[in-house]
Formats: structure tokens, sequence, C-alpha cells
């Protein structure tokens, strides 16, 4: 459900949604770094004013007569009363760690490895339940009574800091706002831009006469290329499809006008003839010429067929449909005292439309019946091999001289030297057959000096109808 | 654990605090709720009750559901108890009421108040409000006082300047007969000294006429007054000007003068404990200080100086403001009010009194 709903979002919400993807990923790793980089920047600009605090009290930190004396200025304290009111702490102790005046309990830095350091440590704790920066200074005092380190730390609550922090992460945020809005308007009329030509390519197929299969020259960006590619191509198509199917109207009208016309000749005939045995004679023409008639516009169907649209491919026995197809035929082979037989293997399954196939075998051996001379041997046989299966035809009788091996396939064409029984569509219909099937057929000389067609049929997996005659 | 914490508040503040007020004073008194749903409101606070009592009984007409339980506690004594309390985890006060600016402003720093935001906070001027904490309402200056009766000539005295001069030419004639806050054991005395030698190094001179003078050093505005009053004192420096402007009223002997050079300003500073059982009804009690009729209280009956300038009247920051000869310099809140707190600074500064003290 929801991929049929994906399927058919509008390109504009895909664009909008893939970007809105890629800002946010942007904006929070950006909001992410600039959340540090701005506490750096703001405790980089308010410990400057810790360490001077700090510094203050230090320069008041003395040895006097018995002991450290801390005069912490006023100055030092009063300095860290900034716009947030943060909350100050502060500790003096001694070489000795204890604390001399301040608060008690303020956290000391980390050690570090080695030796103390010479500078300010600045340090983030907590304190009185509020997260404090703290920086711890050390500073070096002598007297006659004590000579040696002291450590003064200034503490001072994150309100400002904090405030700062934020108030930076508030622009940079408001910048991105801006940057996402400007690129969502942008993306969002970008797309009805970018798919003008398609727009205009829609109105021009729109305009275009039913029967104008003119391939599209627009010109359009290269993403559309292929599109208009296919179409082009299926135009082409159509074009082809169309053009066939007028060349068979006018074959068909131009094929069936002879014959027609000779039996209206015969009937006329007859219908003058007076002798009953005369008009018998007569007769039995006409129904001759009637049957000759009737199994040409079979063909002609049968090549339209063939050429047309309508498909039902399935999975079929080619072995079983062989010899069905040898039993339709027995009885014409027989009064022609020809050996009609069939020699190969017993199973061979593949894909096909059945009507097809069996329209293909029923010409091929009707063809070699026709043309072979009494007495002949016809085998019809299906060979399974890896990735294909051939179907073979091999008759004794006269064959095709290879210079016509070519041209025995185009419709209407019968060679000059054999008796014309037939109609010059056997072969054509069996072309199209096996173009439709991805076949290919070859005419050779078959080993007892006769024809052996052979079709070769792809066998994968699945195979459907091929691409030259699909949606024909 | 909770001595161990306790202990530097008890150092820092310590020895003041010690002997400052001898007799600690822990007056409780009650007014029972007028009405439902009887709801406590506990407040440790500084203030006599007979100045901020018609302040209580207003705002128990406004808010007849609400008992008060006032506390009357020197001022170290309620920064110990709320932080020893809330420490321990024991009931404290819900709202507490000191003149020691200071020590509200440790309280705050410390962690032990809470805040609060409302449009009668919102309109205070920034000085007087610290992190929605501590909120000062009233505007007291330090003023001098002298006996009109007994030497009017001392009407000339209005500044630290003068003042000194006067001692040192008058030395005999003035000697012990002049008085002022023994900053050892006074909170306020203490910061109001404090404040006067971060403000002017001119202070020690004055220090040592005082010494030279044979100052009497007293604990209470009050008992200023009355030295005045009496005659035993012919003029008394930095008393708090609520006490004298109420005193005045009633004893037209009593002169005050506000300093020329520069005068103090300092207010009282209303928290709300961090572990307050009922921050609403404090939050209430700071909005009705002020309020426009909570300030008119304060300028009224209380004579406590009303710090909102749209109140008109004697005990006002607007007609201090008015009249004022010199600059009205208010008590900053914030850390630096914690300098003075610091044991060895307090050590110092104390030593450096008794030196001054002793005229040296």
């Amino acid at each position: 459900m929801s991929a049929r709903l994906a399927s058919t979002w509008s390109i504009r919400w895909r664009v909008m949604a893939w970007l809105f993807v890629a800002m946010a990923l942007v904006f929070s790793a950006n909001l992410l770094s600039s959340y540090y980089s701005n506490i750096e920047a703001a405790d980089t600009a308010y410990d400057r004013l810790l360490l001077a605090s700090a510094s203050a009290i230090a320069e008041r930190t003395v040895v006097r007569g018995d002991g450290l004396h801390v005069d912490i200025p006023y100055v030092a304290l009063d300095m860290l009363a900034s716009t947030a009111q943060d909350r100050v702490f502060y500790a003096v102790s001694g070489p000795d760690g204890k604390v001399v005046t301040g608060y008690d309990d303020l956290p000391l830095p980390e050690p570090s490895d080695g030796a103390a350091p010479q500078g300010p440590v600045f340090y983030n704790s907590v304190f009185k339940q509020a997260s404090v920066r703290i920086v711890a200074l050390r500073s070096f005092v002598s007297g006659r009574s004590l000579s040696g380190y002291v450590t003064i730390q200034v503490a001072q609550t994150r309100g400002e800091r904090d405030g700062l922090t934020y108030s930076l992460l508030r622009q940079s945020a408001l910048w991105m706002l801006i940057i996402a809005i400007t690129g969502a308007i942008a993306a969002w009329f970008g797309v009805s831009i970018g798919l003008r030509p398609l727009v205009r390519l829609r109105e021009a197929l729109g305009r275009r006469s039913p029967d104008d299969v003119r391939p599209v020259l627009h010109d359009v960006p290269n993403e559309f290329k292929p599109l208009v590619g296919a179409i082009n191509g299926m135009l082409y198509r159509l074009d082809g499809g169309l053009s066939s199917m007028r060349n068979f109207i006018s074959d068909a009208s131009h094929q069936l006008k002879t014959p027609l016309a000779s039996l209206q000749a015969q009937s006329e005939m007859a219908l003058r003839e007076t002798d009953p045995d005369d008009v018998r004679k007569a007769l039995i023409k006409v129904n001759s010429s009637a049957k000759r008639t009737s199994r040409l516009a079979q063909q002609l169907l049968s090549h339209a067929r063939a050429t047309g649209v309508s498909e039902a491919f399935a999975e079929l026995n080619l072995v079983q449909l062989v010899r069905e197809t040898i039993e339709i035929l027995l009885p014409r082979s027989i009064a022609k005292n020809i050996d009609l037989g069939y020699e190969g293997d017993e199973r061979a399954s593949m894909f096909g439309d059945r009507a097809l196939i069996g329209e293909l075998i029923l010409n091929l051996a009707d063809n070699a019946i026709k043309y072979s001379p009494a007495g002949s041997i016809i085998t019809v046989g299906v060979r399974v091999e890896e990735g294909t299966t051939r179907l073979i035809i091999e008759d004794d009788g006269p064959g095709i001289r290879e210079q016509d091996r070519h041209s025995v396939f185009d419709r209407f064409v019968r060679l000059q030297n054999v008796p014309a029984e037939g109609c010059g569509l056997g072969l054509a219909i069996v072309r199209e057959i096996a173009n439709r099937h991805g076949a290919t057929v070859t005419l050779d000389d078959a080993q007892e000096g006769g024809l052996r067609v052979e079709v070769v049929f792809p066998t994968h997996e699945n195979q459907g109808p091929t691409h030259e005659n699909q949606g024909a | 654990m909770t001595i161990a914490r306790l202990f530097p508040y008890v150092f820092v503040a310590g020895a003041f605090l010690m002997s400052w007020s001898p007799a600690a004073k822990a007056e409780l008194t009650r007014f029972q709720a007028l009405g439902p749903p009887a709801e406590t409101l506990v407040i440790y606070s500084s203030t006599d009750l007979d100045r901020i009592g018609p302040l209580v009984s207003a705002f128990q007409e406004k808010f007849p559901g609400i008992a008060i339980d006032y506390h009357e506690l020197n001022t170290l004594d309620i920064l110990q108890r709320v932080v020893g309390e809330i420490d321990a985890g024991t009931a404290t006060a819900d709202l507490t009421l000191s003149s020691a600016m200071d020590l509200q402003i440790k309280l705050v720093n410390d962690g032990y108040g809470q805040p609060y935001f409302s449009g009668e906070t919102e309109a205070l001027p920034d000085w007087a409000n610290w992190r929605n904490e501590a909120f000062g309402f009233t505007y007291e200056p330090a003023v001098i006082i002298y006996n009109r009766a007994l030497a009017p000539e001392l009407e000339r005295v209005v500044s630290r300047f003068e003042l000194a001069k006067m001692l040192s030419e008058r030395s005999l004639g003035m000697r012990n007969r002049v008085a002022t806050y023994d900053p050892e054991y006074s909170g306020l005395g203490y910061l109001f000294a404090t404040q006067d030698a971060a403000r002017s190094e001119d202070f020690w001179y004055l220090a040592r006429s005082l010494g030279d003078s044979g100052v009497q050093l007293m604990r209470t505005s009050s008992s200023m007054i009355d030295k005045v009053a009496s005659g035993d004192a012919l003029i008394a420096y930095n008393v708090l000007g609520s006490y004298a402007l109420a005193r005045a009223r009633e004893n037209p002997d009593l002169g005050i003068t506000i300093p020329h050079d520069y005068c103090l300003v300092m207010s009282r500073i209303a928290v709300i404990a961090k572990a307050a059982r009922n921050p609403k009804a404090a939050g209430q009690f700071i909005d009705f200080l002020l309020s426009q009729e909570g300030q008119e209280l304060i300028a009224g009956p209380a004579f406590l100086y009303a710090i909102r300038t749209d109140i008109s009247g004697e005990a006002t920051a607007k007609n201090l403001q008015d009249t004022a000869n010199g600059p009205l310099i208010p008590i900053r809140f914030g850390p630096g009010l914690l300098v003075y707190l610091d044991r060895m600074k307090r050590a110092d500064f104390l030593s450096r009194w008794q030196r001054a003290m002793e005229g040296k």
C-alpha cells in the first residue's frame, strides 16, 4: 500500500522529501558542531575574566608574619557581576593544600600527568548543585615563615556562557532556517520549471492527429531523452504495424481478386453449359477453385494473425504438438504415398503460442508434402539441446536452390520451376511466427538431397514474446 | 555532614555574629488566617514587627486564607537557620526578609534561594533584583543625624570630609559626643563601613578622626538615635535614615542630613528559600511588598522608604532622589558583596578599624 503510494508521489514531493532528509542531516550536524564551537567561543571569552579575577586575588596573596595573608580585592568578585547574574565562588589554599579563605570544598582540577601545570587551568565542574566553570591559578609566594605555591580558584556558574552559546546557536539556527526555506521554495518552483519541457512534449503529442506516427523531434533535457527514445521506438513499431495492416488489406484484396474473378468466370461458364456432364466438369473446376481460394483466405488470415496483436503465450510440449499436426496431415501424405514420420526426443517443453506454433508446423510439413514427389520420405523431428529446442523437417524432394532460399520467405513469392499449387504465404507466415518466438528459421540441404528446414527456439526461463513483435 | 557544611558560614561571619546579637532574638508571632483554606506562610525577618506589622495585616486582608508565622531573627540567624535547615532537610522559612544585604546575597549565591518571576519583580530596577532570587523592597539612606537644639551649627556638616574636619577642629567640644555603628558587632554597620571604605580612602581619615574624638560605637540605629535625642551625643554617622525619619517626626530636635558627597542607600532583601513549603504564598507576599498598596504602606506607617519611584511621600525613593544634594549610591546587589564576608578580609578590615579607633 505504502509502496504504491510512494510510487505515485509527485516529483515535487519526492524532491521536497529528499531535500528535507538531506537538510535535516546537514542541519543537525551543523547545529551539533556549532554548539561545541560556541561553547568553546563562550569559554574563551569569559575565561579571561575569570583569570583576571584569580590574578587580582593572587596579587593580594602574600606571606605576612606567621602565615598566608589574602586580601580579596573588591573588584575581584565584583568584576564577575555579569548580566546573567552568575553565582561566584572562590578559594585560596596554601602550599599544604589547606583552604586559607573562601569556599572549603570547591572541586580541584583533575590531576594532570607529570608536573603541576604552571599556567592557569580551566575546567568544568559541579558545585552547590550548579554547573560551574573554574579557573585554578598557581602562584608562588615566599616569606620568612613559608614559601611555595598557593592555589587560587575562582568559579562562576555558566549562566552567561550558556546565554552566549545559545544566542549564537539561535543565530545559526535562524540562518539554517532561512536557507531551508529558500531551498524549499527553489525546489518547489524549480520542479515546475524543470518539468516544463515535458509539458511542451505533452502538448505537442496532444495536438497530433490519430494517424500521425512521425517520431518526436522536440529538444528535451538529457533526463527525458530515453523516454522520448522509447516513445519514438513505440511509434516506429506502431507505424510498422499499421503499414503491415495496410499491406495485408491491399495484398488480400489483390490476391483474392484473381481467384474470385476466375471463380466467377468458371461459374458463369458452368451456367452456360447445358450438357449435364459439362456442367458437372465445370462445377468440379469451380469447386477446386473455391477450395484454393478458401485456403488462400485462411492463410492470409493466419499471416495476419502471426503479425497481429493477440498473444497467448504458455508452456507447451512441442513434441506433442508435432505429433498432433502429423496426424492431421497423415491422410494427405497417404493420398500422395508419402512417408510422413516423427523421429526425435519424447518431450520438449517450451514457451509459446500454441495455435501459432501449430500453424508453423502445419505450414512447414504441408509445404514438404506439397513440393515432394510421390513416394518421398518426410521426417519431422524435435531435439532438445542446451539452451535451444530445434524443430527439424527434412524431405528428399527437389530442395530449394541456395540463391532462392532468402526470397522464399517473402510474401507471395513462388519459385518459377515448381508446380504452382501454393499461394506463396506459407514461409512468410513461418517466419513471422518464428520471429515472435525469438526463433530462427534456416533452410539447408538435407542429407538425402532434399530440403532441411530447421527452426531453433531459445528456451530460457519464462521466455516471453520477443521485443521486435511486441505491441505491434 | 551538616555541621561540616555549616562550619564555613559560622566561621565566615563568625566573629560578629557570636557577640553581635548577644540576646539572640527568636520571637515568633503567629497571625491566624482570617478564613479558609488556612495555609501557612513562614517568614524569617530581621525587621521589627512594629514596623512591618501594618503590611502583614494588609496582606492578610487581601489573602485571608494565609496564616503567617513571623519569626523575628537577627540577620545572621536567618542565614544560619535557613542553610542549616535546608541542609538537614527540615522545615524552614518560605520567605526571608533581611536588612543584611551581603548575607542575603550569600544565601542566594550559595544556592539556597529559588527564582520567582512576576509583573512586580519585572518592574523592579535591575540593580534591585539579583538572579530573580533576591528582591530589594526598600530604599533606605545612611544619614548623619545631629541634635538641633544643642548644636544647631552641625547643620553645616554635610559631608564626610567636613565631619572629619569638624571633629579635628573641635576635638575637645566633641569629645565622646559622637556616635556611629560598631562594625564589629553590627552587620549593617559593617556593611556601611566596608562600602564607605570601598568608595574612598578618605573613609580612614574619618575613622581616625572618630577614634580621636572617642566615638561611641553602637549596635543599632535606634540606640544612636536615642543618644543624639538625649544629648549624650551631638552627632551620629551612618544612621539608618528610615529609623531616623520615624523618630524625627516625633522629635523636632533631631536633624537629619543626607551627605552631599554621596549617600549610601541600602535595600532590605526578600528571598524565597529553596526548600520553601509554600513558595506560592511567599511569591504573593513579595508581590504585595512591591505592589502600589504595599509600597505605600512601606512609605507610610513603616517609614522604610518605598523603592518604587511612582510612590510619593516623605519616606520614598522619589522624595530622596528629588531632595538629595549629592549622589545616591545604592549598594549593588551581586558577588561584590561577598568580598567583605571573606574571613581574612573581615579580620583585616576590623583590625584596621581598631587601629583607626586608636587614632593610628
